[in-house]
């Protein structure tokens, strides 16, 4: 595993330990601190867009990217996304939207779990939106872990677009050694614009199937 | 919704507005940094949670299957995609 899911899994049983300890009863600060996840959303959301604006490698993606590619990722989250609604009817107690919501994180488990623990608060609950919460980062973190244990049967058995499509938005970074070493050095740039393009879709799906 | 969107709009365009300034290259820095305080607010609610912690194995179960879901998926069609437009040409790259 990479150092940056170590570091979140961490930092996510750090948290559970303090709360387990009694610390999320912060009633003695009051009010204004159980909004401070809710503010820190929209700053997310916000840095989120600048990192995405100002990717050095936006234009070059728009420019050098023939329509054809955009297929691959356009495919990735058909594929993700339809799977995973047919997931949640098999698990009762989810709807699809839910079930679509944790599915379009896409890998992007630490952005997709904090988003939908924040965002389903309102409809769903505290409770409801903290399992969801959960569920996404796991189902996220699995779907990581699969692609880099997987890359090798995926691309021989299912083609080389196999890992580009496991990995998601992960294409492009932490499953990119991997797509690049099973896959061929070919799919290099398919592996960039599917990730880039994955990872850019992340919040958009996620705040879309988190609002029915 | 709306407003996270339009904050998410926002963000996008003084991004690209200020793609040339340098500390906008370091904004994955504060985007971690962000997402790790929220994951542990997150985890503190699941802790405080008696509940939850005693299905935690049922929700593993879900997020496994749901995995499986996702990465079935959109293998499927990649390989379906792969076979009918992309075949013939990379072979010969």
């Amino acid at each position: 595993m990479m150092k940056g899911t170590v570091l979140t899994i961490a930092v996510f049983v750090l948290g559970c330990l303090a709360g387990y300890a009694g610390m999320a009863d912060m009633k003695i600060f009051g009010d204004t601190v159980k909004d401070v996840p809710m503010y820190l959303l929209y700053i997310l959301m916000f840095l989120v867009g600048i990192s995405v604006g100002s990717n050095p490698d936006l234009k070059k993606i728009v420019k050098s990217v023939s329509p054809k590619i955009l297929l691959l990722p356009a495919v990735t989250v058909l594929g993700t996304l339809s799977f995973s609604a047919a997931a949640g009817i098999l698990l009762s107690g989810y709807s699809l939207a839910d079930s679509m919501a944790i599915g379009g994180g896409m890998g992007y488990y630490s952005l997709s779990s904090v988003l939908i623990g924040q965002l389903k608060e309102a409809s769903a609950g505290a409770q409801a939106a903290a399992e969801l919460g959960t569920v996404a980062l796991l189902t996220n973190i699995f779907r990581e872990m699969f692609t880099l244990a997987g890359a090798p049967f995926l691309a021989r058995w299912f083609g080389p677009f196999a890992p580009i499509a496991s990995a998601g938005a992960t294409a492009f970074d932490v499953c990119l050694p991997v797509i690049v070493r099973y896959a061929g050095c070919r799919m290099l740039p398919y592996a960039i614009v599917s990730g880039v393009l994955c990872d850019i879709s992340v919040p958009f799906l996620v705040s879309f199937f988190c609002s029915f | 919704m709306f407003y996270l969107i339009m904050t998410l709009a926002a963000g996008v365009c003084a991004g690209f507005a200020g793609r040339r300034i340098k500390a906008f290259s370091h904004i994955g820095k504060a985007v971690s940094v962000t997402v790790f305080v929220m994951l542990f607010f997150l985890g503190m609610e699941i802790g405080a949670d008696r509940q939850l912690l005693e299905n935690i194995s049922e929700l593993g179960f879900r997020a496994l299957v749901l995995a499986l879901a996702g990465v079935a998926g959109s293998v499927l069609l990649s390989m379906v995609l792969y076979r009918a437009l992309f075949r013939k040409e990379t072979e010969n790259m």
